[in-house]
């Protein structure tokens, strides 16, 4: 271990110019990347890809040293370097590819939940980008979301149906029909016709652990809700807009019909019920 | 290989070898470990990117890439971090070829361009943030935030560790080998600065591909 080892550490230094025609040629191959941020031109994925892997070795090999130092330095950072963009591959072919392209704005599911979300929606901007707009105020923002909700003067019709009188029987069966018409209209955008939900955005009604009471059930309509909940062991966390502008029959039968979907069987709620809660 | 020799052994032949840490390879260890270190956070890194490529265009409501990205804001934060690179890297030169004053000022310029490009950043995410971009609004937001937010970070920590660095060169506190020490802190730089050459393509660039 004399001087000739540590002549290992050392290695003919390369001239300023060197490194200034390096620095040089990365000036060169970003100017030819940002070219299609300024719409200039188009490049392919795979040119910008390869460029940037160009300079990628490009300050690997003759910035950090790697092409004048030991190999070791490189057989040490090679192979973990290879590993993370497998991994970065592997992630993409197991989770990639089943979603729309935000780009792509007019396919299926992205409408699907542009409509479903649109209505939770009370602050649009347009970006000055995409000439697109979009919401703002995602649900979390539950205030808004409630004010924009609220109506401003609800039409008190009157309502061609009524279970006054009715046996229970005939209430739950007339409950259950007239409130699946208004499930669709009012409730399935968020909670889906299957009563699902969808998942981390909003809860599920079917098979729910969180209305077993039907008080609750009945408040959560009336009043709305918002911020943190858990149904069924999931976590949610959004604003449901209040509903007090439908009559207690209304809720009545929108709430026996979810209580009597999907598999769900926990009785029938009288428009009596609701109006004690209200 | 009596690594560690006593302190009457300086001056006595072994003083060198202790001084400059070499290993058993005839290579200084710092430096050594520093490659691993690198290794591993391109694990770090790619877990953070392989997280947002998998999430890419899966955000069912917006902000989307396109709708809150200022392709100066970003070109001018990418030139910025190139050219940190340069200064960087003559950092080095200098620090090797035993002119002190030069590695410092060149270490200093490239903190001060890693300063910039932090500054760029925090603008970014406020704008971002004020166009309703979140944490926690969607997917894109999230790995977004996540990702480049950890860039920053490192750019953060380096700029911390050259100034600290200079101030330690001219001190004349550095023990060991000066010019191997700012190789390393320049390996960091430059390393960070791969990173982004990485994320500016996948995150960015990737976006305005027709």
């Amino acid at each position: 271990m004399s001087a000739t080892t540590h002549s290992h550490g050392e290695h003919a230094h390369r001239p300023v110019w060197h490194y200034l025609v390096v620095a040089a040629f990365l000036t060169v191959l970003t100017f030819i990347e940002i070219g299609p941020l300024f719409e200039w031109y188009n490049l392919p994925a795979p040119v910008l890809l390869a460029l940037s892997v160009v300079k990628f070795i490009t300050v690997v090999a003759l910035f950090m040293h790697l092409w004048d130092d030991a190999p070791i330095y490189t057989q040490l950072f090679t192979p973990p370097l290879i590993g993370a963009g497998l991994m970065v591959g592997v992630l993409m072919l197991l989770f990639w590819g089943y979603a729309p392209s935000p780009r792509n704005d007019t396919t299926a599911l992205q409408e699907r939940y542009w409509t479903d979300y649109s209505g939770q929606c009370t602050s649009w901007l347009r970006s000055h980008v995409s000439n697109r707009w979009y919401c703002a105020s995602p649900a979390i923002d539950a205030d808004r979301v409630i004010a924009q909700n609220k109506p401003a003067e609800a039409p008190k019709k009157k309502l061609d149906w009524s279970v006054d009188g009715k046996s229970p029987d005939e209430a739950k069966a007339i409950l259950v029909e007239k409130g699946k018409g208004l499930y669709e209209a009012n409730c399935q955008a968020c909670h889906q016709p299957t009563g699902a939900g969808v998942p981390g955005a909003f809860p599920p009604l079917a098979g729910s652990d969180y209305i077993d009471d039907a008080d609750k059930h009945v408040k959560i309509v009336l009043n709305g809700l918002n911020g943190p909940i858990t149904v069924n062991g999931a976590s949610y966390n959004g604003a449901m807009a209040n509903f007090k502008q439908l009559s207690d029959a209304e809720i009545s039968a929108i709430i026996t019909y979810e209580r009597n979907s999907w598999g769900n069987a926990m009785g029938t709620v009288m428009p009596e019920q609701v109006a004690k809660n209200r | 290989m009596s690594a560690h020799a006593p302190a009457e052994a300086h001056g006595h032949g072994t003083a060198e070898f202790d001084e400059h840490h070499w290993t058993s390879l005839g290579l200084d260890h710092m430096k050594l470990m520093f490659w691993v270190f690198l290794g591993s956070d391109c694990f770090l890194f790619g877990t953070l990117i392989g997280t947002y490529m998998s999430y890419r265009g899966q955000s069912l409501v917006g902000p989307y890439p396109l709708d809150v990205f200022s392709v100066e804001v970003t070109s001018i934060s990418t030139f910025i971090l190139l050219m940190s690179s340069l200064t960087m890297a003559l950092a080095v030169l200098f620090a090797k070829t035993e002119r002190p004053g030069a590695s410092i000022g060149m270490m200093l310029t490239t903190a001060a361009l890693g300063f910039s490009f932090v500054g760029f950043q925090m603008y970014e995410f406020s704008h971002f943030y004020h166009e309703g971009l979140t944490l926690q609004g969607n997917l894109f937001g999230s790995t977004f935030y996540t990702l480049t937010g950890l860039h920053g970070t490192h750019v953060a920590v380096g700029v911390l560790w050259l100034c600290l660095q200079s101030l330690w060169m001219a001190k004349g506190w550095i023990r060991g080998d000066v010019g191997t020490s700012v190789e390393v802190a320049g390996l960091y730089w430059h390393f960070v600065d791969i990173v982004w050459i990485v994320i500016f393509t996948l995150v960015y660039l990737l976006e305005y591909v027709q």
